[in-house]
């Protein structure tokens, strides 16, 4: 099997150069992340999860609203018990819950407009790339540091970047480890991998199993958003969100104005590239229907 | 071609009109009385219809529309004529891909490399780009369609130059008695073939051809779910003897991105209590996966997930969900899980490292993992320098014994581990019971355990009643040798690797990881 090259040298260092830079607001360039555009799911990457959605510390991704979580010994009877650093006066802290999700969220471009649209929501890109991560995670960083040390005329952005983090991870493997039953409100697929061989459409985002998944971790009421520019895979999200009995289709008329679609067409990177060639974008959106009883 | 005492790889127990003993033995089942130790039918798994792209473009470049059907329906003994006859004309092929480069040597024997092809490949690269680059006005351009060009021919002529995949044993995976259809369910691993079988007699009734390799197999009322390697889960209705000739497809109920080692099924609340008020029982499929979780789906609504058990750190190999309707879990971890799976709670993490530890000393457990990790070629060899090897655990089969224990076996571990439920229905280690050497299939009838062990001297099968304070386990066949024991093999390390899978589910133990 052919693994990924090693990684450039000159492109490393220039990572590392940038990151030094402390309290950057500089934003990071993306031709020093630069990483051949697909991933395969099935196999193992070096990946950081947790066992389980309430071992998850996320003070590291959304530092203004999780406090670091203290270790239990592994000898505990119980792994539910992970006793939180007494929290100081600040209730807000460790109240809150990711709510939006980007799945394949890429160099970033969706969480960061969705950011002051959604201030009070916490929104967490997925991506399955290293170095695109990387990128995005450092744009953070620089964007959050514009905002905290705002100068005079500088607009305020609701949330300051505060409500958007990033994490390197397999959505298809791994969503039940980050997310509980009914966490999510939106899920966002935009521009996914097309995976266009037949016999690879199981590693497409969108399938008939995984969507169980992905009803288990939505909220009845919540929404999955796709955007493709390839009709095949646009017509097979469709169809099979559509086949699947816990979703159902928005109304074009719902679809189109709803804020997130907008978002979604002008404000992702491909949703640029997309247009700068001009080329088509295919939108659908499905609601996640109550349980059965 | 050397031979090579085989253990029996599944095994299972029948209570029909006569007592039965199932066990499969590479590729062949074998029907057993459990009273007279008799044999009473014997099944053997055809061979795979011969893979690989590069025969049938073989078989398409001569052009006879019959071979292709000949080949998929190869009777055992037609294998190896068919294999000769192939042979020259992969040979063919080649050259006539050859004559389409024109510029190839003429002769290419279909025994040459990849190394050694390659140089010839390049060295025909000059003429070949210098031709085009005359012609067109844009150079670049044309030089990356040839090298295109070139690449595919390339591609092309190395699958044409590899020799066919020799044949491989057509080993039985698993093993369901289906009593109230007095059936045998029974998976074949290298034709991805489930089949039924009369209980009696052992004739092929019914088959189904799967999508990929069966990981799993387990019952419902009224069909047979199959677990695969890619993660999903089919459905194949169980026929009625009306149905036999009607044609069914299997239906898929769920699916994992990783590979599924186990499923079961549970209801709740438990059996025992719903007399009357079928309403409210809900029934459920429980499946597990090598990247440690353990799902609960509805069933039959299987869109609809009704929750996860997550707490392993390894993967997670097998799955009881006990009388007292609790589910037990073990896979690659060092503890047995013992959950309240409708609630997705860990109630206890069962130790089974202790026992383990104090059956061995510390130099055998580690030559006892080292070998178990050797088996499977994937993974690299402990390098020069590196970190010591830890000694790991990993549980093959985990049984519930007359509603009282627990019992459990670990891979190239000779004994059972027994575990017994304390008042407070935890359970707790109650010693083991002894075994020849690894024991390599396990199978309960009321309070009796019959279990296969992988040794050249000792009992194929054998059996203890726990329950009533044995602890020593008897020869099933009482010293008399039987008849399927002994299989030729090629490659003893072969046999070994369909053996001892297990601990290859183990990740990053210097296998390959996408991003190094």
């Amino acid at each position: 099997m052919a693994s990924s090259p090693a990684p450039n040298p000159v492109k490393r260092q220039k990572r590392i150069d940038f990151r030094k830079t402390e309290q950057q607001e500089v934003l990071p360039q993306k031709r020093f992340y630069r990483q051949r555009a697909h991933a395969n799911p099935f196999s193992d990457h070096r990946l950081d999860y947790p066992i389980s959605p309430q071992d998850m510390d996320w003070s590291d991704y959304f530092p203004a609203y999780f406090s670091k979580k203290r270790k239990l010994d592994d000898t505990a009877d119980n792994s539910e018990e992970t006793v939180e650093v007494q929290s100081t006066s600040d209730v807000k802290l460790d109240t809150k819950k990711v709510e939006i999700a980007d799945i394949g969220c890429g160099f970033g471009g969706l969480l960061i407009s969705l950011a002051p649209t959604f201030p009070e929501k916490l929104i967490l890109g997925m991506e399955i790339r290293m170095q695109v991560t990387a990128y995005v995670q450092d744009r953070i960083t620089a964007l959050r540091n514009q905002c905290s040390t705002k100068k005079e005329g500088q607009e305020v952005v609701p949330g300051g970047y505060q409500n958007i983090g990033i994490i390197r991870g397999n959505a298809m493997k791994f969503l039940p480890n980050f997310f509980e039953k009914h966490q999510l409100s939106k899920m966002f697929f935009c521009f996914p991998d097309p995976h266009f061989k037949a016999r690879k459409h199981k590693a497409r985002i969108i399938s008939p199993t995984l969507l169980a998944e992905y009803a288990y971790i939505l909220r009845p009421g919540g929404i999955i958003y796709t955007i493709t520019d390839v009709e095949d895979l646009h017509l097979w999200m469709a169809k099979h969100l559509d086949d699947h009995p816990m979703f159902e289709r928005l109304s074009e008329e719902e679809q189109e104005n709803d804020v997130c679609v907008k978002i979604m067409r002008t404000d992702t990177e491909e949703g640029k590239k997309v247009a700068r060639n001009q080329g088509s974008k295919w939108v659908a959106c499905f609601r996640r229907v109550e349980d059965p009883v | 071609m050397s031979s090579r005492r085989h253990p029996v790889q599944a095994i299972a127990f029948a209570q029909s009109d006569s007592p039965k003993l199932f066990i499969a033995i590479a590729e062949t089942v074998y029907a057993i009385s459990a009273t007279t130790h008799e044999t009473i039918a014997t099944w053997k798994a055809p061979p795979a219809p011969v893979q690989g792209k590069p025969q049938s473009q073989v078989l398409d470049v001569t052009g006879k529309a019959g071979e292709d059907g000949d080949a998929t329906e190869a009777l055992p003994a037609n294998e190896e004529a068919l294999a000769a006859t192939t042979a020259p004309k992969t040979e063919e092929n080649v050259e006539s891909t050859d004559v389409v480069m024109a510029d190839s040597p003429p002769s290419v024997s279909s025994t040459v490399g990849k190394r050694k092809r390659s140089p010839s490949a390049t060295s025909i690269a000059p003429p070949e780009t210098s031709d085009p680059t005359e012609t067109t006005t844009d150079p670049q351009k044309s030089d990356k369609k040839t090298r295109n060009r070139k690449k595919s021919e390339k591609r092309k002529a190395k699958n044409a130059a590899k020799p066919p995949p020799p044949p491989q044993p057509n080993y039985i995976g698993q093993l369901v008695p289906i009593i109230s259809g007095n059936l045998l369910a029974v998976t074949t691993l290298e034709d991805k073939t489930l089949r039924l079988l009369n209980l009696e007699t052992l004739e092929v009734v019914k088959e189904w051809v799967l999508q990929k390799r069966p990981s799993a197999i387990t019952l419902t009322p009224a069909a047979i779910l199959v677990g695969d390697k890619f993660g999903d889960v089919f459905s194949y209705k169980i026929p009625t003897p009306s149905e036999i000739e009607e044609n069914s497809e299997g239906k898929l109920l769920l699916g994992h991105v990783s590979l599924l080692t186990t499923l079961t099924t549970a209801t709740s609340p438990p059996s025992s209590q719903q007399i009357g008020s079928s309403g409210d029982v809900k029934k459920y499929i429980i499946t597990a996966d090598r990247d440690e979780h353990i799902r609960i789906t509805n069933y039959p609504l299987t869109h609809v997930i009704h929750g996860f058990c997550l707490g392993h750190t390894a993967f997670v190999n097998r799955l009881l969900a006990t009388k007292d309707n609790l589910l037990v879990s073990g896979g690659g971890d060092d503890w047995l899980g013992l959950w309240d799976w409708k609630g997705g709670n860990l109630l206890q993490r069962v130790d089974i490292r202790t026992p383990v530890d104090a059956m061995f000393n510390r130099e055998e457990a580690k030559a006892l993992t080292e070998k178990l990790r050797g088996y499977n070629k994937k993974r690299k060899r402990r390098e020069e320098g590196a970190p010591e090897v830890e000694i790991t655990i990993a549980v093959t089969d985990i049984l519930e014994v007359d509603g009282k224990e627990v019992i459990v076996v670990l891979e190239g571990v000779p004994a059972i581990l027994r575990y017994k439920y304390t008042t407070d229905n935890k359970l707790e280690y109650a010693g083991y019971v002894k075994a020849a050497a690894s024991i390599t299939s396990l199978a309960v009838q009321g309070s009796r355990i019959y279990f296969g062990a992988d040794s050249e001297e000792g009992a194929l099968v054998s059996y203890v009643d726990i329950t009533e304070g044995e602890a020593t386990a008897k020869d099933f066949f009482d010293g008399r040798s039987f008849e399927g024991q002994v299989v030729e093999e090629a490659d003893v390390n072969a046999v070994n690797e369909r053996l001892y899978t297990a601990e290859a589910f183990r990740k990053g133990f210097g296998g390959f990881m996408e991003d190094d």
